[in-house]
């Protein structure tokens, strides 16, 4: 029995310049599954996920979601699909409130049209009036209904990181890629946001793929791990299987290194 | 969802006075009208004053058309004065070119006036359109300048039309419009844009000016929301240009220079961008203070400008402060207490 992958990824580059950032990428990702993405700084990973994303067009490649090549399409059409993502360095719509934050992202469930809205008609107010329930039960969810009506920017920095993961959650995503979740975070908040991922995984019944530096929370936590460097991939595989792999340990600590 | 007696009274009650609270702002625009009208007639308000007060919300409207574009989505745009250019002349052929407004009996006079304004309004919109949707290809100071070049071409283009008056202007539009039809439209624009910004919509423009990219990977298309920014700003620009229109009765080029963008501008960064309350307060105000200080003569733009200044030092975020009057903000509907909380 052979379910259709939630994502595939065929043959991915793209070339910036003289720099080919990713080359020949292949990747299968289950429904359900936790997948991980590490490699040392500039090996390619956040550019895998804008490709993932729709921010930068491959090269040459095709990138299937549940079975359909959406190379080429839109950004926000990636989102539509159910392609969620966090980014590196917050990307929280700063000035506005958390529960702002939370109802622009919940903006693909509006039903009303552009007249009803110019009208005011009913339709539109309740529309509103379940859509502030259905965000402030999300922010429930994730502990953070406390901040609904403080300002993004003003936001701790883990609340901020734990708020774009509730917006990430608010498109409804099947495939959630988190980009660096534990970047700036001290070893508490990491062991923390190991349960929060995996919580998450299961109550919202995501797949995720994250990339991450930090090698115990992607040992932890992932089903499996892509190694890559250099744009390249160098290994696949369980974690333990990736703790010993020699290509790996040489990508990370020279020739010679061990973990 | 079963109501006892007295829930049935209190929620007639609580509906009694949502309607009430709705339709203050409206009430509370007649009382104005009539308590002008009557000053009016009683002598107190000379004519000027209301011709004042008359500019005064036309400039509101155009404002907030552009606050939709510039304040509540973020681009930065500088050829608002183009629209009401396009809005003023289109509505001018209307009723004097295509209809002879005055050998018109005084029944469909109105309407014929509706219809120049609908004209007024699509035709602004069009030229928002054109001038939005190339204008989305460049962002920030760019986009300034390609506004800047478009609403100067609008005039340019005026100034080859030989019906229209050419650079000599157009004269002999009628002169209609009167403090009501201006305050019949000044409330529909402000109700209309309410509404537009309060809902997923406005929402969507907002977003696209906290952070463009995030606001795609929340799968909205910028693209789309920019240019329909820019058509409802320039559809608001259009109607106002036509009320300025039949309020002059006589429209040169020269009205709808780029400094009469800039004038919208200051209204709007004065008065403070993002909110509707910022750009009525903001028109209005500085419409009123420059002719307040007309006894000053020579010294009445140097004081205007210092006001600006110190303004911008001491209030950078403009008068309304980002804060909008709070019947402007539609309210939800009230929970209701019965339903569970899903946890």
């Amino acid at each position: 029995m052979t379910a259709t992958p939630i994502l595939e990824i065929h043959n991915l580059g793209v070339r910036f310049g003289g720099l080919q950032a990713v080359d020949a990428f292949h990747y299968v990702l289950q429904e359900g599954d936790l997948g991980g993405i590490i490699g040392p700084n500039g090996a390619g990973k956040t550019t895998i996920f804008n490709m993932l994303t729709g921010i930068y067009p491959p090269t040459t490649g095709e990138i299937f979601f549940r079975g359909k090549n959406i190379v080429g399409a839109p950004i926000h059409d990636f989102t539509r699909y159910g392609i969620a993502r966090t980014f590196q360095n917050i990307r929280l719509f700063k000035e506005l409130s958390a529960l702002e934050n939370i109802r622009i992202a919940r903006h693909m469930s509006v039903n009303y049209g552009l007249f009803s809205a110019l009208f005011r008609r009913p339709s539109v107010q309740r529309r509103e009036s379940e859509l502030e329930e259905e965000c402030m039960s999300l922010l429930d969810r994730l502990s953070l209904a406390q901040y609904a009506h403080h300002k993004a920017s003003s936001l701790p920095y883990g609340v901020q990181r734990r708020l774009e993961l509730a917006r990430a959650l608010a498109t409804s995503p099947g495939l959630l890629l988190l980009d660096e979740p534990a970047a700036g975070m001290n070893p508490q908040e990491v062991d923390q946001l190991s349960k929060t991922i995996l919580w998450i995984r299961d109550e919202f019944r995501v797949t995720i793929l994250l990339i991450e530096h930090h090698m115990q929370l992607v040992m932890n936590i992932c089903d499996h791990i892509t190694v890559v460097n250099f744009g390249k991939l160098i290994a696949e595989g369980k974690p333990e299987e990736i703790r010993v792999n020699a290509a790996v340990i040489e990508a990370y600590l020279g020739k010679g290194g061990k973990f | 969802m079963s109501g006892s007696g007295t829930g049935v009274n209190i929620d007639i009650f609580h509906k009694l006075k949502r309607e009430a609270r709705r339709c203050s702002p409206l009430i509370g625009l007649a009382v104005f009208y009539l308590a002008v009208t009557y000053l009016r007639e009683a002598r107190y308000l000379k004519a000027y004053y209301i011709q004042v007060l008359m500019f005064g919300l036309i400039n509101c409207m155009v404002t907030m058309g552009l606050n939709l574009i510039n304040g509540v989505t973020g681009q930065f745009s500088i050829g608002q004065a183009g629209f009401v250019a396009v809005g003023a002349y289109s509505s001018a052929a209307v009723t004097t070119l295509l209809f002879r407004f005055n050998a018109l009996p005084s029944i469909v006079r109105p309407l014929v006036f509706l219809l120049s304004i609908l004209v007024a309004g699509i035709a602004a919109g069009v030229f928002g359109y054109l001038i939005g949707r190339p204008s989305l290809r460049v962002k920030g100071d760019y986009l300034a300048i390609v506004t800047l070049g478009f609403g100067e071409i609008i005039r340019a283009i005026i100034r080859l039309i030989p019906q229209v008056g050419g650079p000599r202007g157009f004269s002999g539009i009628p002169r209609y419009v009167n403090l009501a039809w201006i305050l019949i439209f000044f409330a529909l624009t402000i109700w209309f844009l309410r509404n537009y910004i309060y809902s997923a919509y406005g929402r969507a423009c907002i977003s696209c000016r906290e952070d463009d990219l995030a606001a795609e990977t929340m799968g909205i298309n910028t693209t789309t929301y920019k240019v329909q920014a820019f058509i409802i700003g320039a559809v608001t620009a259009g109607v106002a240009g036509a009320l300025l229109a039949h309020l002059l009765g006589y429209l040169h080029p020269d009205q709808f220079s780029y400094i009469r963008s800039t004038d919208f501008l200051v209204y709007l960064y004065a008065g403070g961008a993002g909110t509707i309350s910022g750009a009525v307060v903001g028109a209005m105000a500085l419409t009123i203070v420059p002719e307040m200080l007309r006894f000053l003569s020579g010294w009445r733009l140097v004081i205007y400008g210092l006001v600006l200044v110190l303004m911008m030092l001491y209030r950078p975020h403009g008068i309304s402060n980002g804060k909008e009057f709070s019947f402007l903000v539609p309210r939800l509907a009230p929970k209701k207490t019965e339903e569970v909380q899903e946890g």
